[in-house]
């Protein structure tokens, strides 16, 4: 274990934990003065290892988490799902995201320690000006990717065989996925696996947006990056065309979901958007969809089945299958507790020598 | 008039590429307006769909022109073919719910219309081959028949399917992207064995 105290890595563990410094302090005896200088770095040689071992006591991690160099990543630049609800996404919530997220990064940073993963396709990167706009970035990649014309069958799969990282988590309610892009790393999606799969779907190709197109966040970005979203799942040109000689009614657009694998109200919105519905028939079919209860959740009936990712869960397969990883050996590699393991990647012990991963 | 009957339709229409050079002719109708001199400076629509119709209907009198089951008939103000003494067809452009406009005068509404015979022939199946327009009216977003009875579309099917010979896509199987995971001692492995 290196001699250096991570402070920053302290921070990170009590806000994944949302805990307060006054609540560590005093489930690690310690004054709420002396811990707050801990955390902040003061202490020039850090903690002694007697009250190293209360704080990860108390923290409910192994000392030697704390002992770890990995810096801290800021903020996602990607918050769409952050933005679109942004008043009801409290300050408490951001920091236990923004600390699982950079745990989550730490975890990747070791388990491609011994692992490498390939792009089969290419991931440019376009300023939104020079690019031509959302929709034409979006045309280029889905050329790029050489995705045929109409919907995209696996969206996850074409973005995993770009080499970025799709990770399922377990956000809060109100966060549909965040992207995390740091230096020494692949790009990662980290998506809420509690949303249904049009969401999911959708979030992707939006995060997917901000990876190809924001470098910095702009006043513009989340409506650039759902421009780029929608024009990647179903472009403009192809929808309408799917819309000559259809009427567009509820039935209808529960089967244009089935089809382009999109929600009924994306497919509504762009529909208006492309014109084959006229305002008020369309804001007729929104009231409608408002009255049933629709806008929050669609019914089951029309659900399909949600895309899954399968690059990460291969980098947890490998250890296990290839290197032979027991969960105490996963406990060591990302310095966790079993009970973090479990939530964090399905792996638990199962008898005394097995092993799942289930995610 | 017989309502019309979508299999027999199609099955006169694929008779010596007629369904081809049908939607040759309306092709070649937009692509004579979009070299217009004039074209960006006209203010009406219907001063488009006029030029089209006119080059269509031209284009198509001179590709029937061997077809010795096709007969054009020259009506007041207008022109339809009518294919082995049956299907009636007239080119018109469309809105995306597949309705062409016309000004109300009796014969056009009686042209959607089963009971009546139009234009001295008994039986006939009148149709449309309709164009539709993208969102910004650049170009031709579709192309195809359109059967109605009165104010109801019965049936369409587009040109360019019928005139595209079937592709399949051929079924790919998707390889996983698991296996873009890999450690990183095998591949340094395999390269000492190989000696590189």
């Amino acid at each position: 274990m290196p001699e250096q105290f991570n402070h920053i890595l302290l921070l990170l563990a009590r806000q994944y934990r949302e805990m307060s410094q006054a609540a560590v302090a005093k489930s690690a005896g310690l004054t709420q003065p002396h811990y707050s200088r801990i955390e902040s770095g003061l202490l020039l040689d850090g903690p002694s290892k007697e009250n190293a071992d209360r704080i990860a006591d108390s923290l409910a991690f192994p000392v030697s988490f704390f002992y770890q160099p990995d810096h801290m990543a800021g903020l996602p630049i990607s918050v769409h799902a952050m933005h679109r609800k942004k008043e009801s996404v409290g300050e408490r919530e951001l920091k236990r995201l923004h600390a699982e997220l950079n745990i989550r990064l730490m975890h990747v940073r070791r388990l491609l320690a011994a692992t490498e993963t390939e792009a089969e396709l290419p991931l440019p990167r376009f300023d939104v000006d020079d690019g031509g706009g959302p929709r034409e970035i979006a045309r280029r990649i889905r050329s790029a990717w050489m995705i045929p014309p109409g919907p995209v069958d696996d969206l996850t799969h074409c973005i995993e065989r770009a080499g970025i990282l799709v990770v399922m988590c377990d956000l809060d309610p109100k966060i549909d996925g965040v992207t995390m892009q740091v230096r020494d790393l692949p790009p990662c999606i980290f998506l809420n696996k509690n949303i249904t799969a049009d969401r999911l779907r959708f979030s992707l190709a939006h995060e997917l947006g901000h990876i190809i197109m924001h470098r910095v966040p702009t006043d513009t970005m989340e409506d650039e990056a759902n421009t780029f979203a929608a024009e990647l799942l179903a472009p403009s040109k192809e929808l309408y065309r799917y819309f000559i000689g259809r009427r567009i009614t509820l039935e209808s657009l529960a089967r244009a979901k089935a089809y382009w694998r999109v929600s009924m109200q994306f497919v509504l919105y762009q529909a208006k958007a492309v014109g084959v519905i006229d305002h008020y028939p369309a804001e007729r079919l929104w009231r409608r969809i408002s009255q049933l209860g629709w806008r929050t959740r669609e019914p089951a009936d029309t659900d399909f089945e949600p895309e899954e990712p399968a690059l990460f869960p291969a980098l947890l397969n490998l250890h296990t299958a290839d290197l032979e990883f027991k969960p105490g050996d996963f406990k060591k590699l990302f310095h966790i507790e079993i009970n973090d393991l479990r939530e964090l990647y399905g792996i638990q012990e199962a008898g005394r020598s097995f092993l799942h991963v289930v995610k | 008039m017989a309502k019309p009957v979508e299999s027999f339709v199609k099955a006169t229409l694929a008779k010596n590429g007629r369904s081809a050079k049908l939607l040759a002719a309306v092709e070649y109708g937009w692509a004579r307006w979009t070299v217009h001199p004039d074209h960006l400076k006209f203010r009406r629509g219907a001063t488009r769909a006029s030029l089209v119709w006119e080059a269509s209907i031209e284009k198509a009198v001179e590709l029937f022109a061997g077809d010795s089951g096709v007969h054009v008939v020259e009506h007041f103000d207008t022109v339809s073919f009518i294919f082995d003494g049956i299907v009636l067809v007239r080119i018109k452009k469309a809105d995306t719910k597949l309705y062409s406009s016309n000004y109300p005068t009796l014969l056009a509404e009686m042209f959607h219309v089963a009971a009546p015979d139009l234009f001295g022939f008994d039986g006939e199946q009148r149709v449309e081959v309709v164009y539709i327009l993208n969102q910004y009216q650049t170009e031709i977003a579709w192309a195809g028949v359109v059967a109605r009875d009165g104010g109801k579309v019965l049936w369409n099917f587009e040109l360019a399917e019928e005139t595209k010979p079937m592709a399949l896509r051929p079924a790919r199987a998707k390889k996983s992207t698991a296996a873009l995971a890999k450690l990183k001692d095998v591949a340094a492995g395999k390269k000492k064995q190989s000696g590189e």
